[in-house]
């Protein structure tokens, strides 16, 4: 398995629904910030462009 | 759909995370984020669990991007790839709490009829809760997967469980 920051949640949550959806909009947002600002993130696309068909 | 019109991807290193870029500019990482924790109760199966998260990264300012018919395609190229290992399950979620969740489900079974037709299984269960908001879920996974009954199983008493009256 390959090594991630991930934690798991402290409590079981209340509501599964409306816990995976926290979850995929924290991790939409942090994905911004993230690989926005990335310079390996910003090289890959920079290729993507410049390779694009 | 012709995987042929899918845009080019590359992985990001050390992530289970795929980047594309489409001729509109518009950037975007397709990411499955381990998600064990949601079937701790099943232990064969939770190590494999993923949630699938699409993110626009960037587009360029005060553009409003047109509807875009590589991204089905590219979508498949990378579930092809992240599920080459066949006992991955992938969890994807549509949010309900603007009266849209019903749309963006109708788009996500578009996308994924695709692989219902290519050896790949999509289950869906709705999550409701007490104050009246509702999420769809679906779990993806291949059809060769030697665990998908008991995949299915594990997630239907889940929702059966979140489920119950308050």
């Amino acid at each position: 398995m390959m090594e991630t920051n991930e934690q798991k949640p402290i409590e079981r949550p209340k509501s599964l629904g409306r816990y995976l959806m926290e979850s995929k909009r924290q991790t939409q947002k942090e994905m911004r910030e993230k690989y926005k600002n990335d310079p390996v993130a910003q090289a890959i696309f920079e290729r993507l462009k410049a390779n694009r068909k | 759909m012709n995987l042929a019109d899918a845009y080019d991807i590359e992985a990001y290193p050390g992530e289970y995370a795929y980047l594309f870029r489409t001729r509109h500019e518009a950037q975007y990482v397709v990411r499955f984020k381990p998600s064990f924790y949601v079937f701790e109760k099943y232990p064969l199966i939770a190590e494999n669990v993923f949630e699938f998260v699409i993110s626009l990264i960037e587009k360029p300012a005060g553009v409003i991007l047109p509807p875009d018919e590589r991204i089905l395609p590219t979508i498949a190229v990378i579930a092809n790839h992240f599920f080459q290992q066949n006992e991955r399950v992938a969890i994807y979620v549509c949010d309900d709490s603007d009266g849209k969740g019903g749309a963006r489900k109708r788009k996500f079974d578009g996308w994924f009829w695709y692989f219902n037709e290519n050896g790949f299984r999509k289950h869906d269960r709705p999550f409701n809760e007490s104050d009246g908001y509702s999420y769809f879920a679906s779990i993806i996974f291949k059809m060769s997967n030697p665990l998908k009954y008991d995949i299915i199983k594990a997630f239907d008493e889940l929702a059966d469980e979140y489920n119950q009256p308050k």
